[in-house]
C-alpha cells in the first residue's frame, strides 16, 4: 500500500511538472505553415534593396498526388517582400502572409542576374546558418528578371519548383550542361577554398505570361512563356563573373570530370556524325618539368552512333579512324575552352589547387595559370556503333 | 425402540447442522436407505452429481447388497470401486467431512449410527468439450485447447508428455473457493531453484477466491506495477508442453483454461508454436514481422505527432503538402485527433468483444465506416489519422500473446502524450524509462530483458531467427536459466 501510494505521488509530480513544458508551446500544426517551394532573391545594386519572392504552396489547389487538381486555383502564390536586410524582410513576412513561414522544403533558389553580380555571400551565409532551411538544394541563376520566373506556371509539373528539380536532375544525367555540384553548399564550399563553380541559369521563354493557372494548362503551346533552363553563370568570390554558353559547359564538365553523356554534332573529314559521348574515366596529375608544373588531365571516352543518322563508318578501319579524329576533335575544343578561360583569368578547373596540392613545395608563383602547362590526353573509343539506315 | 429413537435424533441432528452449514439449500437431497436392516443415510448435492449413477449404482447396489462390489462408469471409461468399507469418522470431523463432500460433488452415506462414513465421488462433468481456443487460433498444428476442468487439462497435457518424469503438485488456494492449483513441472529439466521458488510463491498466496488464473498470476508476479506481463498465459496444452520441456513451470487453476507459464522474458512474447510447426525460415520471416509490428503498434502514432506537429522538416516534401491538404478545415489539433481516434477504436473494439458476434460484425463494419469514411468526410478528423489508428490497431493483434498486446496500448498511448508535449524529444525520453524499466523487470529471477540485457550471444539466434530443427540443442535450456541448477 506504501509502495502503492509513493507510486501515485510520483505519477501526480510528474503530471503536475507536465505543467512547465514548455516545449508543447513550440508545436505547430501542418496546416498553420505556409510552405514555401522555391525561392527568388534580387537585390538592388544601387540602393542595396533587397527583394525576396516566396512561391508557397496553394494546398486547396489539389498540388499533390493525392488531390484532384483545381484549374480554378494556383498550385503556387508568389508573395514578393521587400527590404533592406534579409532578416527584416523574415519578419516582415507575416504582413502578407497568414500562416508561418516554413522554408526547410524549398527546392530551389533562384538569384537574379544583377544580384549575382552585386554578391551573393549574404544569401547563402542566411541560407546556411539557419537551422531549418536545407543547404543541399541547387542554386540558379536568372537570366532576365527573376520576378517574372517566379511567377511562372509549369507544365506537366504543377508545382514549378518540382519542374526545376526534375530538369536539374535529367539535365544532371542525361547531358553535360547541368553538373552535380550547383548546391547552396556546394557555392559556400568552393568560395570557402577560393574555388569557382558555375550554377546553371533559368530564363524565361518569350511568350505572353499567362496569370491564371487553367488558363496555363489549356494551352498547348507548351514553349511559351515556360522557362528554360541553359547557360552556366561563372562565380568567383561569391560574385558572377562570366556566363557559359551550353557547348562551353560540356567541355567544364568533361574537363571537370563529369560522368554525364551528351550527344554532339561533329564535324569530321567534312562529314556530319552526332556522337554521343560519356566519359568513363578521368584523372588529373601534376608534375614538374622544364622548371614549371605541368597539369595532365586524361580521359577515356566512350562513345555511340546510336543516335547518329547522317553518317556511320564502314569499315573497322573507318572506325578506327573515325575514333582517331573524334579524339583529337575533341581535344582541340578542350584546349579551345581552357585557353579561353585562361584569358579571362578563371581557373575553371581547379589547375591551380591541383598544382598546390600535388606540388607544395614548387609554388607556380604570382604567374598563376600563365605558369602552368596544361596537357590535356583523349582516348576515344567507340561502344556501340551500327545502324540499320545504312550496312556496316 | 429406545435405540431406534437415539439414531433418528443423531441423524436428524447432523441433517439439521449440515443444513446450517450450507444455508437450507434447495438442491440438498437426503435419503434414507435400507440395507440388511440397517438404515444408510444417503445426501448429496444433486446439482453437483451425477444422479442416473447414484440411483443406478449406488443406491441400487445398497438395496441389492452388493454394495462392495459396484462398478462405477466414470467419464472416460470405468472405475471399479472394489473394497467400499465405511471408514470410521470422529463425531467431530463428521459434520466437516460431511459438508467438504458434498460441496465437492460427492454422494456422502453416513452409517446408522452416525459413526463411520463413506465418500464416493460421483461428480458430474459440468464442463464443456476441448474446442479450439479462441484467443490463440493457428493454421498449423494442434487445435485443442485447455477447458474449465482441470483433470481434463492435465490429461491433454499427459497425453503429450508421457514421460514419468513430468509432476502435478496439488495445491488448494482460497479459504472461500477451495479451488484446486497445479505446479506442472518436468522433474529432470525445471531447475530446482525455479520449481521451489513457484511452489514458494503459491504457498504464500493468501486470498479468499480464485476463479482465473488471473488471480493467482497477480500474486505471483514480480512486479505489480508493470504495463508487461512477467507471465505468459496460454489455453493451448502444446504451448505448455513445450514450455515444460523448455525447462519452464506451469500453473494450472481449476475452473479456467487458461494456464500460466513462468519465467518468461521480453522476447519470448514474440514466438508463436505455430513458429515451430513451419519451416524455419518462414518462422524467421513472420517472427521479424512480429518486432516490427510492435514497433509500428506502440510508436507510429506517437511519430506521426511528433513529426507532424514539431518536425515538419522531417517528413518528405510531397508526404508535407498531402498531410497539409488533409488537414486543411481539420478543426481538431493532432494530438488531440490521434488520442480521440484511438480511443474511440478502443471503444469499439471493446464493445466488439462483449456483443454478441452478429452484431460484433455490424458493429465493426459501422465503426470502420464512421472512422474512416464519415469521419474524414465530415471534417473531424484527416484521413491520415484514420491509417495511422487502422495500422497501429491491426499491428498490435500480431503479437501472439493477447496480455502483451494491452501493454502496447498502454505504452502507446503514454508515447502519444509525451509526443503531443515534447515531440521527438519525448518519445527518446519515453524510450529511455521504458528500457530502464524492461532491465529492471524479472520474472521468477530471471532478467526480463535476457538474453538483450544482460547480453548473451549465444541465445540471440533464439530471438530473432528460428533455428531449424536439426541444428537445435537437443536439451534447450536458455543460457539466461542456467543460472538455475539442474537437476541431476
Amino acid at each position: 500500500m506504501v509502495r502503492m501510494q509513493s507510486t501515485l505521488k510520483t505519477f501526480v509530480a510528474f503530471a503536475l511538472m507536465s505543467v512547465f513544458l514548455t516545449a508543447c508551446w513550440d508545436k505547430i500544426e501542418i496546416n498553420e505553415l505556409a510552405i514555401a517551394s522555391m525561392a527568388g532573391v534580387d537585390i538592388d545594386p544601387e540602393t542595396g534593396k533587397k527583394t525576396v519572392y516566396y512561391q508557397i504552396i496553394n494546398p486547396l489547389s489539389g498540388a499533390t498526388a493525392g488531390g484532384t487538381p483545381s484549374a480554378d486555383m494556383s498550385p503556387v502564390y508568389t508573395y514578393e517582400i521587400s527590404g533592406q536586410s534579409f532578416g527584416e524582410i523574415k519578419s516582415m513576412a507575416n504582413k502578407l502572409l497568414s500562416r508561418k513561414l516554413f522554408v526547410a522544403h524549398y527546392k530551389a533558389v533562384v538569384i537574379s542576374q544583377r544580384a549575382a553580380e552585386y554578391g551573393i555571400r549574404d544569401i547563402v551565409n542566411l541560407i546556411e546558418v539557419q537551422p531549418n532551411v536545407r543547404s543541399s538544394i541547387p542554386m540558379l541563376v536568372a537570366d532576365g528578371p527573376v520576378s517574372q520566373i517566379m511567377r511562372t506556371y509549369s507544365l506537366l509539373e504543377r508545382l514549378p519548383a518540382d519542374a526545376v528539380e526534375s530538369r536539374l536532375h535529367f539535365l544532371n544525367t542525361d547531358s553535360l550542361i547541368v553538373g552535380k555540384h550547383i548546391r547552396v553548399k556546394d557555392v559556400s564550399e568552393r568560395m570557402q577554398k577560393s574555388e569557382m563553380i558555375v550554377l546553371p541559369m533559368i530564363k524565361e521563354k518569350p511568350g505572353n505570361v499567362s496569370q491564371h493557372s487553367g488558363e496555363r494548362a489549356s494551352d498547348i503551346n507548351a514553349n511559351k512563356s515556360n522557362f528554360l533552363i541553359g547557360g552556366g553563370a561563372v562565380f568567383r568570390g561569391y560574385r558572377m563573373a562570366g556566363r557559359l554558353n551550353d557547348t562551353d559547359l560540356i567541355w567544364y564538365h568533361l574537363l571537370t570530370g563529369n560522368k554525364g553523356q551528351q550527344p554532339k554534332l561533329f564535324q569530321v573529314d567534312g562529314k556530319r556524325i552526332t556522337v554521343v559521348m560519356k566519359q568513363v574515366r578521368f584523372d588529373r596529375s601534376a608534375t614538374w618539368r622544364r622548371n614549371k608544373p605541368v597539369v595532365t588531365i586524361n580521359m577515356e571516352l566512350r562513345l555511340s552512333t546510336g543516335l547518329a543518322t547522317e553518317y556511320l563508318p564502314q569499315s573497322w578501319d573507318e572506325a578506327k579512324r573515325l575514333e582517331r579524329k573524334l579524339a583529337q576533335s575533341v581535344t582541340h575544343e578542350l584546349y579551345a575552352f581552357y585557353k579561353k578561360t585562361k584569358k579571362k583569368g578563371w581557373d575553371l578547373l581547379g589547375i591551380k589547387k591541383t598544382v598546390e596540392r600535388t606540388l607544395p613545395q614548387n609554388d607556380p608563383g604570382s604567374g598563376g595559370l600563365n605558369d602552368v602547362e596544361v596537357i590535356i590526353n583523349v582516348d576515344a573509343k567507340f561502344q556501340r556503333i551500327g545502324s540499320i539506315n545504312k550496312r556496316f | 425402540m429406545q435405540r431406534r429413537n437415539d439414531k433418528q435424533r443423531k441423524w436428524s441432528d447432523l441433517l439439521q447442522k449440515v443444513q446450517e452449514a450450507l444455508g437450507s439449500p434447495s438442491d440438498l437431497v437426503c435419503r434414507a436407505v435400507l440395507v440388511k436392516e440397517e438404515t444408510v443415510q444417503c445426501m448429496y448435492l444433486e446439482s453437483l452429481v451425477d444422479k442416473p449413477m447414484i440411483d443406478d449404482y449406488i443406491l441400487k447396489s445398497l438395496m441389492g447388497g452388493t454394495f462392495s462390489e459396484v462398478e462405477q462408469p466414470y467419464d472416460n471409461g470405468n472405475r471399479f470401486v472394489h473394497d467400499l468399507p465405511f471408514s470410521s469418522a470422529d463425531p467431530e470431523q463428521l459434520l466437516q467431512r460431511t459438508v467438504d463432500a458434498l460441496l465437492t460433488g460427492q454422494c456422502v452415506l453416513v452409517d446408522s449410527l452416525m459413526e463411520k462414513i463413506r465418500l464416493i465421488n460421483v461428480i458430474s462433468p459440468k464442463h464443456r468439450q476441448i474446442e479450439e481456443p479462441k484467443s490463440e487460433s493457428t493454421v498449423r498444428g494442434p487445435h485443442e485447447g485447455f477447458t474449465e476442468n482441470i483433470d481434463m487439462n492435465i490429461g491433454l497435457i499427459r497425453k503429450r508428455l508421457r514421460n514419468s518424469r513430468l509432476r502435478f503438485e496439488k495445491l488448494t488456494i482460497g479459504n472461500q473457493t477451495h479451488t484446486t492449483v497445479m505446479l506442472v513441472y518436468m522433474h529432470n529439466i525445471a531447475p530446482d531453484a525455479l520449481v521451489r521458488e513457484a511452489r514458494r510463491r503459491l504457498r504464500a498466496i493468501r486470498t479468499d477466491s480464485v476463479l482465473e488464473s488471473a488471480y493467482i498470476e497477480e500474486y505471483i508476479q514480480d512486479r505489480m506495477w508493470s504495463p508487461f506481463p512477467t507471465l505468459n498465459n496460454t489455453e493451448k496444452p502444446d504451448v505448455v508442453t513445450a514450455q515444460l520441456l523448455e525447462g519452464k513451470v506451469a500453473v494450472m487453476v481449476d475452473g479456467t483454461p487458461n494456464a500460466l507459464l513462468a519465467p518468461m522474458t521480453f522476447f519470448e512474447f514474440f514466438s508463436s508454436p505455430e513458429d515451430y510447426y513451419q519451416r524455419a525460415d518462414i518462422a524467421t520471416f513472420i517472427r521479424w514481422i512480429r518486432l516490427v509490428s510492435f514497433f509500428i503498434a506502440v510508436f507510429v502514432p506517437s511519430l506521426y505527432v511528433a513529426v507532424t506537429t514539431f518536425h515538419q522538416e522531417l517528413l518528405p516534401t510531397q508526404l508535407l503538402i498531402n498531410l497539409s491538404v488533409q488537414r486543411e478545415g481539420v478543426p481538431l489539433p493532432s494530438l488531440t485527433e490521434v488520442l480521440l481516434m484511438e480511443v474511440v477504436f478502443e471503444i469499439i473494439r471493446e464493445a466488439g468483444l462483449r456483443m454478441p458476434r452478429a452484431v460484433g460484425q455490424a458493429l465493426s463494419i459501422v465503426g470502420a465506416i464512421v472512422l474512416g469514411q464519415a469521419a474524414v468526410e465530415a471534417g473531424l478528423i484527416s484521413a491520415a489519422i484514420v491509417i495511422v489508428v487502422a495500422v497501429t490497431g491491426i499491428a498490435y493483434f500480431v503479437v501472439p500473446v493477447y496480455s502483451f498486446g494491452i501493454s502496447q496500448r498502454l505504452l502507446r498511448f503514454s508515447f502519444v502524450l509525451l509526443a503531443g508535449f515534447m515531440g521527438l524529444f519525448g518519445i527518446l525520453c519515453g524510450v529511455l524509462f521504458l528500457v530502464a524499466h524492461l532491465v529492471s523487470l524479472k520474472s521468477f529471477g530471471v532478467p526480463y530483458l535476457a538474453p538483450a540485457a544482460p547480453g548473451n550471444g549465444s541465445d540471440w539466434k533464439e530471438v530473432f531467427v528460428r533455428v531449424p530443427r536439426p541444428w537445435m540443442n537437443p536439451n534447450p535450456l536458455p543460457r539466461f536459466m542456467q543460472s538455475f541448477k539442474r537437476r541431476k
